[in-house]
């Protein structure tokens, strides 16, 4: 069992956001306890996977059982296992904190649940991930369903929310053209792999190119200094109970 | 100088590629019309996935499945890795216009405009 947390912890809240329309349809009440749950349940299975690795070190977990260099694997090291950690327990209590703030048209709300689970799976599959392309299937995952909370009360927040979804594109789209030009020269993706093929050819241009394009992409989802203008307007109109959980996980 | 106009000469996707990527950023930065700018977006993503294809494209290369048993030489067939990014990356950009096609729809239906300046000035 405990070879297989990496991939409960994306599952739990992965599931219970998809599964929320069935579970959640005729009674509407349901939606913030299932997230809450769901979350809770998150927290209790990242403390336990905090134990196993501290005591038995790190899992890889080889997805559909191919193994790294091959097939897309994640590595769940202590890092990770911390950052998760922080995750949960950062989601749970703005979720209750959300409970206090959130205007009841929001509470009821499934899609709303739905995003801000699919959210909080996004970050533990961009945790996990040892991959560059899967950082950014789960960046984009992440990203994507951050857009559409933050413009979730209409309005106001859909305008900044769609600005913020414009330069958030881009700056994934940057990043994508960083990872193609580390594969065009190396070949491979996986991280490890490529830690100890970097060193030697740091110094090509196409090399170069395509860490400045990663670091420009990143550092503008990031809000970065010169490329943050998205940030505050974003963030003063995005609703209450999501503002805490967005500054602090997703644009970490 | 020559020389680098002959480099560029001698690789005309990576141009192509440059040309669309800025064109569809001025695109984004330039029109005020909001579905103009998703246009613009969606230039840039998908010159983002014609240099995946630029750079993994093979001469007389084989389409990457294998028919018959036994050892097969590697380079005949086309590398089907960037095949995969394009399709994921296809993929994410199909997921993004629908979400940015949802904000739009939202803005659209308080502000009755799509033209950003004027949504700015109802905004103030």
């Amino acid at each position: 069992m405990s070879s297989q947390l990496p991939m409960l912890l994306f599952l739990v809240p992965f599931f219970t956001g998809v599964a929320m329309p069935m579970l959640a349809a005729k009674r509407p009440s349901l939606c913030q306890p299932l997230t809450i749950g769901a979350v809770m349940v998150m927290v209790v299975l990242a403390i336990i996977n905090l134990r196993v690795v501290l005591t038995s070190g790190p899992i890889e977990y080889a997805i559909g059982g191919w193994a790294a260099p091959l097939g897309i694997a994640w590595l769940d090291d202590t890092i990770a296992a911390i950052v998760v950690l922080t995750v949960s327990a950062v989601a749970l209590l703005s979720l209750i904190y959300g409970r206090v703030v959130v205007p009841s048209r929001l509470e009821r709300s499934i899609s709303y649940h739905t995003l801000i689970l699919l959210l909080i799976g996004g970050l533990v599959g961009l945790i996990f991930a040892a991959d560059l392309f899967n950082v950014f299937v789960f960046l984009e995952v992440a990203a994507l369903t951050g857009y559409a909370l933050v413009g979730a009360q209409g309005g106001k927040a859909s305008v900044f929310a769609f600005r913020y979804l414009l330069l958030g594109s881009f700056g994934a789209t940057l990043y994508l053209l960083g990872v193609a030009h580390l594969y065009a020269v190396t070949g491979t993706l996986n991280m490890a792999d490529l830690a100890t093929r970097l060193p030697q050819i740091v110094t090509s241009t196409a090399v170069a190119g395509g860490l400045i394009y990663m670091f420009l992409g990143l550092s503008i989802k990031m809000a970065l200094v010169p490329l943050h203008s998205w940030l505050p307007d974003a963030y003063e109109n995005a609703p209450e109970a999501i503002a805490p959980l967005l500054a602090s996980t997703v644009t970490k | 100088m020559v020389e680098l106009l002959q480099t560029l000469w001698q690789r005309p996707n990576f141009v192509v590629f440059v040309i669309l990527f800025l064109w569809g950023f001025y695109i984004m930065a330039a029109h005020p019309n909001f579905v103009k700018k998703l246009i613009g977006l969606y230039i840039v993503q998908t010159s983002a996935i014609f240099f995946l294809v630029a750079f993994s494209a093979k001469e007389d290369a084989a389409v990457p499945i294998i028919v018959s048993e036994g050892l097969v030489d590697a380079a005949a067939y086309a590398n089907p890795l960037p095949h995969v990014l394009t399709v994921t990356a296809i993929v994410v950009q199909v997921a993004t216009l629908g979400v940015s096609l949802a904000l739009v729809s939202s803005i659209y239906r308080k502000y009755r405009s799509l033209d950003e300046d004027e949504v700015m000035e109802q905004l103030e």
